[in-house]
């Protein structure tokens, strides 16, 4: 009996710690994962004339404004990126919060492509007010 | 303590088997077949094969059994406008095919599940894009057919209106060898099992030259 209780003290005690110390745990990357990673790949490399590429992607960099839009109601019909071009459809992800599209954002312009720049929940609010869709 | 021991020295002894053994199994329900040959009596096992087959590439030609005979050979089953695991495999796929490309008896084989929409100018347009090497083929057919075929090669496909794009299926890779016999599964979504599946195509490359 007091084997069990100190077997359980052994087990709860880290447990409990550790759900204390902050997870350092990275929602916009688990999402990017997630939700872009399989067709953009983990790098955002894309894929040949299949996906396009998210890092040093000249698209993206001119249309950054329009990134949350993008996200949420998908693309398509065509786009040029590097000079390839692209005939796909991305669907969109509807299901994802303003916090969600956020934290993607963000995800991407720090580890993915550096030329974006950070933007603030009320900025990625106010895009999705006016997507055109 | 003794225990102790046991352990470690069965743990050296299994894994160091495990190095030396570079052959792989022949996967699947074998039958055998016993009788008596010069008043002995023998067992011969009839291994596992993948039946005949006949679907259409994506150049519009006939793709059936013939064409991977003697030939070591990677399969999957995906559908061209997969949102979720699809691209990954196709790009750990386009990695083998660039790898083996020059070897003209290793090829890749990729099952449209999504018979309808995958058409044979879908799936070239599709393979073009890829810059798909000339040893990946691209197939559709009967639907049925195809998913009868998938259950032979035991990796599960089949169609559910919840599943996104409405086809549910598995990321696996099969290895057959030149008898179509299955010799190894790997998940194709990741890229590190690539790492095995270009050892055990080697394998199979030495074990029938
Ligand atoms: C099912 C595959 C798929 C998924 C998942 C996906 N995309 Fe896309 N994405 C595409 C395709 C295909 C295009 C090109 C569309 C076209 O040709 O019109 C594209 C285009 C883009 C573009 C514009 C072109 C460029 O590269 O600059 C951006 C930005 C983008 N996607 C970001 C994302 C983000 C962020 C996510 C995750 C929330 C995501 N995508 C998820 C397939 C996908």
């Amino acid at each position: 009996m007091k084997l069990a209780r100190t077997f359980l003290y052994i087990i709860l005690g880290p447990v409990i710690v550790c759900s204390c110390i902050p997870s350092g745990r990275d929602y916009g990357k688990e999402m990017y994962e997630e939700k872009c990673a399989n067709c953009h790949g983990i790098e955002g490399d894309g894929l040949q004339q299949l996906y396009p590429p998210l890092k040093n992607a000249d698209y993206l960099e001119q249309n950054q404004d329009k990134l949350a839009c993008l996200i949420r109601f998908g693309t398509q019909g065509g786009l040029v990126v590097n000079g390839v071009k692209f005939e796909g459809k991305m669907e969109g992800q509807h299901l994802l919060s303003d916090v969600d599209i956020h934290n993607i954002i963000n995800y991407i312009s720090k580890n993915i492509n550096p030329n974006l720049k950070q933007v603030t929940i009320t900025e990625v609010g106010d895009q999705l007010i006016d997507c055109k869709e | 303590m003794r225990a102790f021991l046991l352990f470690l020295v069965a743990s050296v002894l299994l894994s160091s088997c495990e190095e030396k053994d570079q052959s792989l199994p022949i996967l699947g329900r074998h039958d055998f077949d016993t009788e008596y040959k010069n008043g002995e009596l023998v067992t011969d096992t009839i291994y596992y094969t993948l039946p005949d087959f006949r679907f259409t590439d994506h150049n519009g030609n006939i793709f059936d059994e013939q064409l991977v005979k003697d030939k070591i050979y990677v399969t999957d089953f995906f559908f061209t406008s997969c949102p979720t695991i699809c691209p990954k495999m196709s790009k750990n796929m386009l990695q083998m095919a660039e790898e083996f490309k020059d070897n003209e008896r290793v090829l890749f084989l990729s099952h449209s599940i999504d018979t309808r929409h995958d058409s044979v100018p879908v799936l070239k347009k599709y393979a073009t894009k890829l810059n798909a090497p000339n040893n990946w083929y691209f197939v559709t057919g009967e639907k049925d057919k195809i998913f009868s075929l998938a259950e032979k090669y035991m990796v599960s496909a089949g169609e559910d209106p919840h599943a996104p794009g409405g086809v549910i299926h598995s990321g696996a890779f099969v290895l057959l060898d030149g008898k179509r016999r299955i010799r190894a599964y790997y998940d194709g979504t990741k890229s590190k099992e690539m790492n095995k599946l270009r050892a055990d195509i080697k394998t199979l490359i030495k074990e029938s030259s």
